[in-house]
């Protein structure tokens, strides 16, 4: 029994001493879950952290403030013009610096990426959106311009990752720049996956409505190009190899992951698992040869939870799931 | 029921009296507060921050959502300062102010619990039992997590608030808009659940 506890008020003792023990221990083990969340609770962390937010400076220390105050007090006036003087050039070269640093500033890329389990909707600067899917990195220029208030002919977006794009003004030219190919867009609706697999760049494109082409950027020849003008219309590029010639495939394979679904279609055991560590920032470890497995397909809709989906897997593949310290292993049933 | 208020307002002054020994009244603070005073607000801060802290994690049972309520909570004590002239006791004025913020988020909260029980009521297929089940109080404590989710909201909350060493019987009843009597009815509740629940988990701790 621990002693710094306070017992349970008397006024909540029941009239029964089996149950008035119960209650006891049951305050008790309250006591302590308390305990334990006040000492997690860093209350200068949270202090920082509001202060921040609500702009509240820490106080400026009184003693500091006079010692430089008398530094910066000159003993004769001819200092005062020459001091003045002074003043304004540091000011023009702030104004110089801080207009350069403008100008970088815009240069710089904005980007967003998102970790493992994490998923987000970016607006573009013209208004086309971005579904980015969990461990992704997009980025793109600064309202699609080099320079400020001179509109872009060009709007252009780097990505690593898999993202799904709904595009704004179709007239206007729209690139997707993946580390393999380029995607380039003529009003519409897709999906892109770039991603590194055993160290091989890999993007796929898929159509959900509208036309885009796709062109590998490593490839020497430029008529290595394919056009996807119907819905559902799949194409890849792997490396410098490809495009591949357009194939249809279930949109919904393309629509899960952005309902909260997952889905995966005919890939072997350990690249599912990537695909859902990456999902739902869970580590999985796999305690069987691979090759004692088989490949699969996998369709949630939509509110995919990783239990349900590990459990599915253990049905079809003859395996069991446990919880780890950090995440889930499959092994063998036995 | 006598007993239980001079219990209260007995622990209620010897409080009080250790507070006046040691630091400025929390009335003197929010006098300070009214008129602006950061160091004031910081006081109060570090000396509220944490029950208020425990109160919202008891009501909504995710840390970083309760983190987060208690930082908007202090957020706005902060911007309608100038408001707390009029206030009589600043600690259930703040408390108030949480549980507002609470009941403001307990929809999203009880989507989110429902969603969690779903997954828990889940039978669990091809999985065997985690390895190191002998772990029993860090158990306990785990069951009782689950157990008090179960719980309807005010008797988790008067459950809640009555641990609070430093809120009187009469403070609790106030801030739920009840009775003080309704106030044990709620707990007594409340216990008789997880005892319930208790004697289930040993007659058969795996299920």
């Amino acid at each position: 029994m621990d002693h710094n506890m306070p017992p349970l008020p008397p006024d909540l003792r029941p009239p029964d001493a089996d149950a008035a023990r119960d209650y006891e221990r049951i305050w008790t083990a309250l006591y302590r879950t308390d305990a334990a969340q006040a000492s997690e609770y860093d209350v200068d962390a949270a202090w920082a952290d509001l202060a921040d937010r609500l702009d509240l400076a820490p106080l400026p220390d009184p003693v500091e403030d006079r010692r430089n105050e008398r530094t910066a007090r000159p003993p004769h006036e001819k200092d005062d013009a020459r001091s003045s003087r002074y003043v304004r050039t540091l000011a023009t070269a702030v104004l110089v610096v801080c207009a350069v640093a403008a100008g970088w500033w815009w240069q710089q890329p904005v980007s967003v990426t998102t970790a493992a389990g994490e998923q987000t909707t970016v607006t573009l600067p013209d208004g086309s959106t971005a579904e980015v899917n969990s461990a992704t990195r997009l980025s793109y220029r600064r309202g699609f311009q080099s320079l400020p208030w001179v509109p872009a002919s060009r709007r252009r977006v780097r990505l690593t990752g898999e993202a799904f794009f709904d595009v704004d003004e179709a007239d206007r030219p729209f690139h997707v720049v993946t580390p393999n190919a380029r995607i380039e867009v003529l009003g519409t609706t897709f999906g892109v996956r770039a991603r590194t697999a055993d160290d091989r760049s890999e993007t796929t494109v898929t159509l959900s409505s509208g036309r885009v082409r796709l062109t590998p950027t490593t490839a020497t020849s430029a008529t290595s190009e394919v056009t996807l003008s119907e819905a559902g219309d799949r194409s890849r590029v792997v490396e410098e190899q490809g495009p591949t010639s357009p194939e249809t495939v279930d949109l919904k394979y393309v629509r899960a992951w952005r309902n909260g679904g997952f889905a995966i279609r005919n890939a072997a055991l350990p690249t599912v698992l990537d695909e859902l560590e990456r999902r739902f920032g869970v580590p999985l470890s796999l305690r069987v040869a691979p090759s004692e497995t088989a490949p699969m397909t996998l369709h949630y809709a939509a509110e995919a939870q990783i239990e349900e989906v590990l459990r599915d897997i253990c049905v079809i593949q003859g395996l069991s799931y446990r919880e780890t310290s950090q995440g889930y292993e499959l092994v063998r049933d036995d | 029921m006598d007993d239980a208020a001079a219990h209260d307002s007995s622990r209620e002054s010897s409080l009080q009296r250790d507070v006046a020994s040691t630091e400025p009244s929390l009335d003197a603070l929010c006098t300070r507060l009214a008129n602006g005073d950061a160091e004031a607000f910081e006081t109060i801060f570090r000396r509220l921050s944490e029950p208020i802290f425990r109160y919202v994690c008891g009501m909504v049972s995710d840390e970083s959502l309760a983190h987060d309520l208690t930082q908007d909570t202090f957020a706005k004590l902060w911007t309608a300062r100038d408001r707390m002239t009029s206030v009589g006791s600043l600690r259930a004025y703040v408390f108030r102010m949480a549980r507002n913020r609470v009941y403001n988020q307990q929809r999203d909260a009880q989507t989110r619990r429902k969603n969690r029980d779903q997954l828990r009521k889940a039978p669990p297929h091809g999985s065997p039992p985690a390895p190191d089940r002998a772990l029993d109080a860090n158990l306990l404590r785990d069951r009782l997590r689950e157990w008090i989710d179960e719980l309807p909201n005010r008797q988790r909350e008067a459950l809640t608030l009555r641990r609070q060493q430093d809120l009187s019987h009469d403070t609790i009843a106030d801030l739920m808009d009840i009775a003080p009597s309704t106030v044990n009815n709620h707990i007594t509740r409340a216990l008789k659940h997880l005892r319930e629940r208790l004697r289930e988990h040993r007659s058969d701790p795996h299920s």
